[in-house]
């Protein structure tokens, strides 16, 4: 059975950013537009990198920021300093 | 009966603004986008300028370089108005905190008096190359081509002259709230030979004509070398020599320089790799420049870090140089 991993973010300015970092870091993502929502799932894992957003908004960024815009998420967390990870055990 | 609650999409007709259409496609584009790019106006001028008839508004001749789009150059901190200001209360607030913790411990008052002399002698006076610096930056944005670029300038001119209220406010701090100790120390900008090359300097480049140079002249090399050796250099020492103290309160000259130098280097380089001769002409001024501020700086290096300080900052701005595409030291 194939699994998926998500995550979804409120359509803000930001989280534009983010979902962008997130397709060039995981190009098997699949990213679908909702109404003031973007959900990104991928199969298996995903992997939001500290340094890709930092080159994309231009400044230092916590990656605990990403939560203000983050509605939802699906899958086993594993955060770093500088990465969260979405995966299935 | 049962109640279907369903959603629709309603795609919007436009996602931006046409002139944003035009450069980055029609996506929902970022709040900088939209504030810095495309912006002025580029044709159907009704007068020349009295001051230069010559010329138009928005003239992109008033500098010696050429870029087929001068929007090429962009800030990678993405500032626009409402991201500037509130990056820049944010490090307010943090000065603000730091003075105020110096004035109720009063942690100034023990200060050796060899110390503050040389704060009076050293950093005081910079606060009127720093409105030279305010000056030359806002009349960059006057003269400079494409909002993205006079953005950047108007932006520094005004963290110019917060440095300079901060210089002020450090000497207001040290003499008990008294201008004496400001005014000693605009004597020596006036008077002290030491000071006269970097004066002479200040000066010079108000009158740079062509904007480009001027912004080189500035905050790459004056600043790329004026800010290492006085305030990470000379504050090193202080903080060896006990005043600890003072880096408190000049800790925002430093963040402030890290984070400026990397538009300066963006702009910088994108505008070297446009073309062989813009390169060419950026290497030319800054060979001459950056030989004119390490003369002026000479004697400065000598009241406080000393030569071999100048030294190295001279090279690590070499090596910066490269980083960016052009040549370190003179050919």
């Amino acid at each position: 059975m194939t699994s998926f991993v998500f995550i979804a973010f409120q359509d803000t300015d930001n989280a534009r950013y983010y979902v962008d970092a997130i397709a060039a870091d995981n190009p098997h993502a699949e990213i679908q537009h909702q109404p003031a929502m973007i959900r990104v799932q991928a199969k298996d894992r995903l992997d939001i990198r500290r340094e890709t957003v930092e080159e994309r908004i231009g400044r230092t960024w916590d990656v605990q920021e990403m939560m203000l815009d983050v509605i939802t998420l699906g899958g086993s967390i594993e955060e770093e300093e500088d990465r969260l990870s979405l995966c299935w055990n | 009966m049962s109640v279907e609650i369903k959603t629709v999409a309603i795609e919007p007709l436009r996602h931006t603004y046409s002139h944003i259409r035009r450069r980055f496609g029609d996506k929902p584009a970022s709040r900088y986008q939209e504030a810095s790019f495309d912006i002025e106006a580029q044709t159907n001028f009704h007068c020349r300028p009295l001051w230069q008839p010559d010329k138009e508004l928005n003239d992109p001749t008033r500098t010696a370089v050429h870029m087929a789009d001068w929007y090429k150059v962009s800030d990678p901190r993405q500032y626009y108005y409402s991201t500037y200001v509130q990056t820049r209360a944010k490090m307010q607030e943090n000065v603000e905190h730091n003075f105020d913790f110096c004035e109720r411990r009063r942690l100034l008052d023990n200060l050796d008096p060899a110390l503050r002399q040389q704060v009076v002698h050293l950093l005081i006076p910079l606060r009127h190359a720093e409105l030279g610096a305010n000056m030359n930056n806002s009349g960059i944005t006057a003269d400079g081509t494409a909002t993205s670029v006079t953005q950047l300038h108007i932006f520094q001119s005004i963290d110019r002259q917060g440095i300079a209220q901060y210089l002020t406010r450090l000497g207001l701090l040290l003499d008990d709230g008294g201008t004496d100790l400001l005014a000693e120390a605009k004597q020596q900008w006036l008077k002290n030979p030491a000071w006269q090359g970097l004066r002479r300097y200040v000066e010079d480049t108000l009158v740079i004509r062509d904007w480009f140079e001027l912004s080189l002249a500035q905050n790459l090399v004056s600043d790329g070398l004026l800010y290492p050796l006085l305030f990470i250099r000379f504050d090193e020492q202080l903080a060896r020599q006990g005043g600890g103290q003072i880096s408190v309160l000049t800790e925002f000259m430093r963040q402030w320089f890290i984070e400026s130098q990397r538009w300066v280097d963006a702009m910088v380089k994108t505008v070297a790799a446009e073309s062989e001769e813009n390169r060419l002409l950026l290497q030319g001024w800054i060979d001459h420049w950056r030989q004119r501020a390490l003369e002026a700086l000479a004697p400065l290096a000598e009241l406080g870090p000393g030569a071999a300080a100048l030294e190295a900052v001279s090279g690590e701005f070499d090596a910066r140089l490269k980083k960016i595409g052009l040549a370190g030291v003179a050919a």
